[in-house]
Order: C-alpha cells, then sequence, then structure tokens
C-alpha cells in the first residue's frame, strides 16, 4: 500500500510533534502547517490524502481552511478531520457544515485513537 | 470726519426748522402776553432729539427758541434769556432721565416711564418758563401783575408738549417693529371709533343740550385706559395726541365743556385735564408693559431652565448608558479572558496526555508495570484537570448568561439510549447492568439536546463511579405538570443525609465523597442543575448510604 499522505495544521508545535511521531508510526507520510494560510498553501502544494485540522489557528482559523478547500474542486473531496481542544457544539456543527468527516476534542481523544479514526477515513483511497 | 460733522449741521438744520415751525405754529394759539401759549410742541421735539441723538444738537434748539422769540417782538436780550431757558429744558430733563431713570434710547420700564414725567415733564419745564417769564420781566415786556398767569401758560404749555411728542416721537420712529394681528387691529379700530364718538360727543356737542356737560370728560379716560391695557406705549401716544388736537380745534372753534371767555383762558383748564389725563395713560401703559416684561422674563426662564433640565437629563442617561456599555465591555473582556485561559491550559493537558496514553501503549518503548502505574495516575491526573478546565469554563458561561439553549422537540428516551451507549464499555468494566424501563407513552420533551445529553452523560458517569457492584436503572415517564421525569437509580454509595441538599451547589465536596472519590471537583452536578433550570426543568435527589441514589430530571413535555 501507498504511505498516506496526511497535512497536520496546528499552531501548537510539540503537538504537532507528537501527532507526527504516532502518525509516522503507523506509516503515513507526514506533511505539517502552523497556521491556516500555511495549510492551503501546502494543501495547493501536495495534495494531501487527509487533512487534520485545527480549529483555533493564526491568519486563517479553520473554518476558512474548510471554506477554502470546499470551494475549489481540486480539494473539496480531500477528507478533514477538524480537531479543538474544546468540545463546543457550535464548532461542530459549523465544522460540518463546512464538510468535515469529523470533530475530536484533543482533551478528550488519545493519540492513539485520532490515528485510527484518520486512518479509517482514507481506506477507501 | 467731516461728513460726521456734516451729519451734525444736518441734524441741528433739521431740529432748528422743526423748533421754529412748531414754535411759531404755538404762538398762533392766543400765546398769553405773546410768548406764553399752551400749545407747544418743540418743548417736546427738542427732548426727543437730545434723547436720541445727544446732548450736542443744544445749538438747534437755542437758535429755534432765539429766533422765534426774536421774530415775535421780544428784546433781543430777553429773546436770548427765553433761548436759554428753552435750551436747559431739554437738556437737563434729558439728563435726569438718564442719570435716575438710566434711560437710553426707549422706554424699558415703569421706572424710566415715571421719571419720564415728572423729572423731564413737570420737572425741567419749571426751568424755561422761570426763565422766559422773568426775562419777559427784566426786560420789561410783561407786567408783574401777569407774571404767574403768564408763567403758568408757560409750564403747562411745555408739559404738555414733553408728555405727548416725546413718546410719540421715540415710539412712532420705531414703526416697522409695530405689528398687530387681525383680531388686535379689530379691537383697536373698535377702541379708536370710542374715542371718536366719545370726542364727537363731548367736543362736537352732536347729541344736544342733555348732552353738554363739563363732567362727561371721564368718558375720555375709558378708550384710554382700553389703549393702555391692550395696545401699549405707541397706541395710547397716539390716542392722546388726536384727542389733544380735536380738543385744542374744537376749543378754539368754541365747542366743548372747556370754552371761557379767552381761548388762552380756556386752554388752561384743557391742558391741565389733558396733564392729567395723558400722565394716567402713560402710567398705566408702563405699569401693564412692566408686566409684560416680567412675563416674557418668566416664560423665558422657564425655558431656559427646561432646557437646562433636558441638558441634565440628557447628561445623566449618557453617563448611565456610558456605565452600562463599560460594564458589558468588562463582561466581554472576562469572558474572553476565560475562554483564551481554558484554550491555553488544555493545549499542554492534551499534549501531557498524550504521550502519557503513548508511552502506557507500549508502542514507543518499553515500560516496566511500576512505571506503567504511576504514568496511569498521571494520565488520570491530566484527564481530571482537563475535566476541571472544561467545567470552570461552561459554569462561567452559564452563570454570564452567555450560553445558548437553543430549545428543541426529541424524544427523551431515545437520547438516553444514546448516551448510554457511550457508556457500556465502563459499566461492563465494573460488571455493573443497566436496566432501562420505557413506557409506551410519548417521552417527547422540549429543550436543548446537546445540554440534556451533558447532564445525563454527567449524572451516568457519576452513577457508575459510585457504584460498586448491582446495576443503575432509568426510567422515563410522563410526571405531574407537563413534565417528562427521567429516573437514573443506583445501587451504589448513597449520599451522606447532611449532604443532599448541598449536592447541587457550587464546589460542593462532601468530607465522605472525598475520602471516596477524589476526583470530583464540585462542578458536575452544580452544572447540571444550572443547565437543567435553563432549560426549564427541575432536577432532584434522593438517597440512602450504602443503599443508592437516585436522581430525578424533569423536562418541559411538549
Amino acid at each position: 500500500m501507498i504511505m498516506p499522505k496526511i497535512l497536520i495544521v496546528e499552531d501548537d508545535l510539540p503537538l504537532l510533534r507528537m501527532y507526527q511521531v504516532v502518525l509516522q508510526k503507523a506509516g503515513c507520510q507526514v506533511l505539517s502547517a502552523l497556521d491556516g494560510e500555511e495549510g492551503i498553501e501546502k494543501v495547493r502544494d501536495d495534495n494531501p490524502d487527509l487533512i487534520l485540522l485545527d480549529v483555533v489557528l493564526p491568519k486563517k482559523n479553520g473554518f476558512q481552511v474548510l471554506e477554502y478547500l470546499k470551494s475549489d474542486v481540486n480539494f473539496s473531496r480531500i477528507p478533514v478531520v477538524c480537531l479543538s481542544v474544546l468540545h463546543q457544539e457550535e464548532d461542530i456543527e459549523q465544522c460540518k457544515r463546512l464538510g468535515a468527516k469529523d470533530f475530536l476534542v484533543k482533551t478528550d481523544v488519545d493519540p492513539e485513537d485520532v490515528i485510527s479514526k484518520v486512518l479509517s477515513y482514507i481506506k477507501p483511497h | 470726519m467731516s461728513s460726521l460733522r456734516f451729519s451734525y449741521f444736518i441734524k441741528i438744520g433739521i431740529l432748528f426748522l422743526a423748533y421754529f415751525i412748531t414754535a411759531k405754529i404755538g404762538l398762533s394759539f392766543d400765546a398769553v402776553s405773546g410768548f406764553a401759549t399752551l400749545v407747544w410742541p418743540p418743548s417736546g421735539i427738542a427732548l426727543a432729539a437730545i434723547l436720541l441723538f445727544g446732548y450736542r444738537l443744544w445749538p438747534g434748539i437755542f437758535l429755534g427758541a432765539f429766533l422765534v422769540n426774536l421774530i415775535t417782538g421780544a428784546p433781543f436780550f430777553a429773546a436770548i434769556g427765553m433761548g436759554t431757558g428753552n435750551t436747559l429744558e431739554p437738556l437737563l430733563g434729558a439728563y435726569l432721565m438718564r442719570r435716575f431713570t438710566g434711560f437710553k434710547d426707549t422706554f424699558l420700564d415703569l421706572r424710566q416711564v415715571l421719571g419720564f414725567i415728572f423729572l423731564a415733564g413737570f420737572l425741567s419745564s419749571l426751568i424755561s418758563a422761570t426763565f422766559g417769564t422773568s426775562s419777559l420781566y427784566f426786560n420789561g415786556a410783561i407786567d408783574i401783575s401777569v407774571y404767574l398767569k403768564t408763567w403758568i401758560a408757560w409750564w403747562l404749555g411745555d408739559v404738555l408738549g414733553v408728555l405727548i411728542f416725546v413718546p410719540l416721537i421715540i415710539y412712532w420712529s420705531r414703526w416697522r417693529n409695530v405689528y398687530f394681528s387681525i383680531r388686535e387691529t379689530a379691537e383697536a379700530l373698535l377702541m379708536l371709533f370710542l374715542l371718536f364718538i366719545f370726542c364727537l360727543i363731548i367736543f362736537g356737542e352732536i347729541l344736544g343740550e342733555p348732552f353738554i356737560d363739563p363732567l362727561l370728560i371721564f368718558l375720555l379716560f375709558l378708550p384710554l385706559i382700553w389703549s393702555a391695557l391692550r395696545f401699549g406705549f405707541r397706541m395710547t401716544i397716539f390716542c392722546i395726541l388726536s384727542l389733544s388736537v380735536i380738543s385744542i380745534i374744537a376749543t378754539m372753534s368754541g365747542r366743548g365743556p372747556f370754552v371761557r371767555v379767552s381761548l388762552a383762558e380756556s386752554l388752561v383748564f384743557l391742558q391741565i385735564f389733558m396733564a392729567v389725563i395723558s400722565s394716567t395713560s402713560l402710567i398705566i401703559t408702563g405699569i401693564i408693559d412692566n408686566l409684560k416684561q416680567v412675563k416674557e422674563e418668566l416664560t423665558k426662564f422657564n425655558q431656559e431652565l427646561e432646557i437646562k433640565v433636558k441638558k441634565r437629563a440628557n447628561a445623566l442617561i449618557k453617563s448611565k448608558e456610558e456605565q452600562l456599555r463599560h460594564e458589558i465591555q468588562l463582561e466581554e473582556k472576562e469572558r474572553d479572558f476565560v475562554s483564551m485561559a481554558s484554550h491555553q491550559l488544555l493545549t499542554p493537558i492534551a499534549l501531557i496526555r498524550g504521550y502519557l496514553s503513548m508511552l502506557l501503549s507500549g508502542k514507543y518503548g518499553n515500560v516496566d508495570s511500576i512505571a506503567s502505574g504511576y504514568l496511569s495516575e498521571s494520565l488520570k491526573g491530566a484527564q481530571r484537570m482537563a475535566k476541571l478546565v472544561k467545567d470552570l469554563l461552561t459554569t462561567s458561561s452559564i452563570e454570564s448568561g452567555h450560553i445558548k439553549i437553543e430549545k428543541q422537540v426529541f424524544d427523551l428516551t431515545v437520547v438516553l439510549l444514546e448516551v448510554l451507549k457511550d457508556f457500556r464499555s465502563k459499566a461492563e468494566q465494573k460488571h455493573l447492568k443497566f436496566i432501562v424501563n420505557v413506557r409506551k407513552e410519548s417521552s417527547s420533551v422540549l429543550a436543548d439536546i446537546h445540554y440534556t445529553r451533558e447532564v445525563l452523560a454527567n449524572i451516568i458517569d457519576n452513577a457508575i463511579k459510585y457504584t460498586k457492584k448491582g446495576g443503575i436503572s432509568f426510567t422515563v415517564k410522563k410526571s405531574a405538570n407537563g413534565f417528562i421525569s427521567i429516573s437514573i437509580e443506583d445501587t451504589g454509595i448513597g449520599i451522606n443525609r447532611n449532604d443532599i441538599p448541598h449536592v447541587f451547589d457550587r464546589f460542593y465536596m462532601s468530607k465522605n465523597w472525598l475520602t471516596r472519590q477524589s476526583d470530583s471537583n464540585g462542578l458536575g452536578l452544580y452544572i447540571s442543575r444550572l443547565l437543567v433550570e435553563k432549560m426549564g426543568g427541575t432536577i432532584t435527589v434522593e438517597s440512602q448510604v450504602d443503599k443508592g441514589s437516585e436522581f430525578i430530571i424533569n423536562l418541559p413535555q411538549v
């Protein structure tokens, strides 16, 4: 199987590294971005198989990134899993409305579970 | 400078001409001793000119008076003496009015009217009468036997001239300011008509014998007082002048109550009457004018007061609004701060939790059993901390009223079953059984579905936590007063009787509970109660130690 290409957009560097470690361990190729704009650039340049997207981000937040992806036919099919530190119904609903596959709360879900969720969305690939 | 001097000479010239001509006319009214006439407009014209244009115009008066008398046949020095007296009279009159009543160029109050009548009218005229009569006497123009008669005629003529012509000139020189409404005009015409009729009766003697009587002159007070009360100085002065002209012409032609043997004698009585009636009318006009001014000032004062009060009130409202805005800003800042702090706190907790769970999984290096035990304790700590921060954030947003309750209709049983799914594995670990009792009746409620889930999860989590063996039973049913109730009953440790009234309080932790369950933060039940109440429901608990607890939540039925 080809290594799935996964983009993590997360502004907290230690958290980013942690997810990177787990994803690499699971056999993924990991791309990373520290803010929304960089995230969009990476999507354009590298066309990832899945995006792990933090909601609260500098420059462009997660909702704006989702909007961008939705508006571009080249990227609207990339599955996105949103990450947030808080379980807020409004945010969850907005992410789903903007096309996110799932919404995970970082403090509630262990990284291993995050990864297994993520991999479940790229199986058909 | 030259133009100023030019206009000065023009003014003097005009004054001289006016004085000379009116004096010549006045002297034609059967002047006593040839010089003291009872009809003497020049005294009024002179004073009005001084009041309006200043003392500097005196040469015009002197020249007019001197020449008129000289031409009439007065000896040279007598003419100089009479001219001096006639000049001093308006100068003194104007000075006294300015000095004692603060007169500028129009009558402002009653004091100025009274000052004008007595200081400029009756008092100053004494000078001219005395100067003139004495000059005539000392130059041999009159005999001592007619001195008093001459003096009286002179004085009365001057008083009348001042009383009639000064207000006339001062008020009617500002004709443009006059404005009468239609009603006022009609009323004024009626008044003037009445005056005219009375003049016809008294001086024209048109009604014949029974109505020819000197006492009828009192009728004249009626229209004059009417004018004084209703139309002010201008109209009253106009009436006095008209009356004066009519009465003089009538008396000259031998009609009316003042006719005596000679015209001069007739005019003495007529002018005494005219002095009384014009003074009276002017004083009444002054009083009315004063009242009007007071009223106007009061109205103005009231308006100003009203404006001030309004301004104050507005300022007060503004400051209140500002205060409110400030409070809202503070609240928002606080909310932002709480939200920010929560995010900042939760991110490292997620990191700690993540790595601990990775270590415990054993995939990232070997961990022996002791270390593993410690790590799992750390993991629990991190989880507790995350829960605490989240609960604090929720509490803060509920308490500050920033939580949004979105009510919708849903089936409480369905939601309960969904929540139970999440807890199944947790219960199985402790070998606890879930028993769900559902009646056939509808269990639809109107509430916020997310918060209902949160509350149920909270209560169920507690029930599992505090129950060692047995199970938890759930009953959904209709309760009284339009509620659907859900009962969550466990077979756990129960709650101490003393603690029951407080379990829904903020940060309430029983000492008993604390020893048994260290991961409670005292917020869960408090948040549950706030949420249920926000949704219009209630939450209660019944419990017996070592037997179990039953939480009952009531939510509004559809």
